[in-house]
């Protein structure tokens, strides 16, 4: 939309300013946790009163923003103070936190000891985080009915912990970028072959209620498959894009035909 | 939309009969509208529940804002007589999709009244427009860039503004 400065009356620059907190709001929930921090909760007294409300902190979503894709090999703590600020002004009530790259052991226990109503978490490519940390911020967040740990080691004793944390887990991500698959096994020996499945017979074992699976680039073969299925009777949606053991042919279609959405490797 | 005389009555447009209620704005023009359009503002429903003779009374909202509610107010309700080119329902969609894109065509004054209006009457479809057009406007947007576009003033004072910088860890610039 073009923007004339002329067009510009006495009486609009008293209104902009002086909008109802209702609409400020729904103007804040269509912009990201970054772009209100940075700019729109900056701008006067009574915006900056709009952005304070707890309703708008919900739901915390930090990806995709140009700070923090810029961010490789950066600092990751102005993004880390702002996620504090987002926490401190949801008080207590954020349900959902995202982000990707930034996130620190010490972000995460901020988020545990103030997030009581935490019930999503997705955090994409942290490599600050160690699977340990990992497990033990799923264990002070008793509500959580998501997670995602994607483009993250990921252990099936990480898996097994979740499920014993959070039997009821819902939904689960665990992606990796495709070029990780090829790298990490050279050579396939008795030993990888022993192994391949670990993860899915973690997931099979231990998590039950999953109706969300999403495990792209994640190394299984149709067994491991087949052990999903079986163990986690509910599934309605698995990913398994990229998993390159993983052959598509008609016993594998037979078995996932229960599965309301399937997407599978190319 | 032209501003009509009639208090609540019977109209034939459309092709059949419909029930209208007349709206009056903040300078006394007074709109005839169909009933199932006017209703989309929860304040209008509230208010022809509650009855009352000589048109419903819009104190907060002018004639030209009010005209352009009404414009988005029918062409959103639904229309009993089947629209003649758009049999399905995804081309109403765009169409619809297409008329709000239009509608959105304002100068910032236009916009900021609008927002008031879709507030004030309780339009939940037009609030959301016009907030997604202000959203899309400010977005990556400094706090002093979006100062300049909308004409607001920097209340804070620099005590405040030192404060903010303290509480959010720098992320004041």
């Amino acid at each position: 939309m073009d923007v004339k400065p002329s067009l510009l009356t006495v009486s609009s620059v008293r209104d902009w300013s002086e909008l109802p907190l209702d609409a400020l709001s729904t103007i804040f929930m269509k912009l990201g946790t970054i772009e209100i921090l940075m700019g729109a909760g900056l701008v006067c007294r009574s915006w900056l009163a709009a952005a304070k409300s707890p309703e708008l902190w919900r739901f915390v979503d930090m990806t995709g923003h140009k700070m923090v894709n810029n961010m490789v090999n950066g600092d990751p703590g102005i993004l880390c103070a702002m996620a504090k600020v987002a926490i401190d002004r949801s008080d207590g009530q954020m349900e959902s936190f995202r982000a990707q790259l930034f996130v620190t052991s010490e972000l995460l226990d901020y988020i545990e000891s103030r997030a009581n109503s935490l019930k999503s978490i997705q955090l994409t490519n942290c490599w600050y985080l160690w699977t340990q940390k990992l497990s033990r911020f799923a264990s002070k967040c008793p509500l959580l009915e998501e997670i995602e740990f994607s483009y993250q080691k990921m252990l099936p004793e990480l898996i097994r912990h979740l499920g014993s944390v959070h039997p009821n887990l819902k939904r689960l991500r665990i992606s990796l970028p495709s070029i990780w698959q090829n790298g990490v096994h050279m050579e396939y020996d008795e030993s990888w072959e022993a192994g391949k499945n670990e993860e899915a017979f973690a997931i099979a074992e231990s998590l039950h209620e999953l109706r969300f699976l999403q495990m792209a680039g994640r190394c299984l073969s149709n067994d491991g498959v087949y052990a999903i299925i079986q163990g986690c009777p509910h599934l309605e949606c698995l990913d398994i894009t990229k998993c390159c053991h993983v052959y598509v042919n008609d016993e594998l279609r037979a078995h996932c035909a229960k599965i309301k959405c399937v997407l599978f490797p190319k | 939309m032209a501003a009509a005389d009639s208090c609540d009555g019977i109209s034939t447009s459309g092709g059949g009969w419909e029930k209208t209620v007349t709206l009056v704005s903040s300078d006394d023009a007074r709109f005839e509208v169909r009933e199932a359009a006017a209703s989309l503002s929860q304040t209008v429903r509230r208010m022809i529940r509650a009855g009352g003779d000589g048109g419903i009374p819009l104190p907060k909202v002018d004639a030209r804002t009010l005209s352009t509610v009404l414009e988005y107010c029918n062409k959103h309700a639904a229309v009993p007589a089947p629209a003649p080119e758009s049999s399905s329902a995804e081309a109403a969609a765009v169409d619809l999709e297409w008329f709000d894109k239009e509608l959105m065509h304002v100068d910032l004054a236009t916009l900021c009244s609008l927002i008031r209006a879709a507030d004030y009457l309780e339009v939940a479809g037009l609030l959301d427009l016009t907030c997604k057009t202000v959203a899309d406007m400010i977005k990556s947007k400094t706090a002093e860039e979006i100062r300049q576009m909308f004409g607001i003033q920097n209340d804070f004072t620099p005590e405040e503004e030192e404060q903010l910088s303290r509480e959010n860890a720098g992320v004041f610039e």
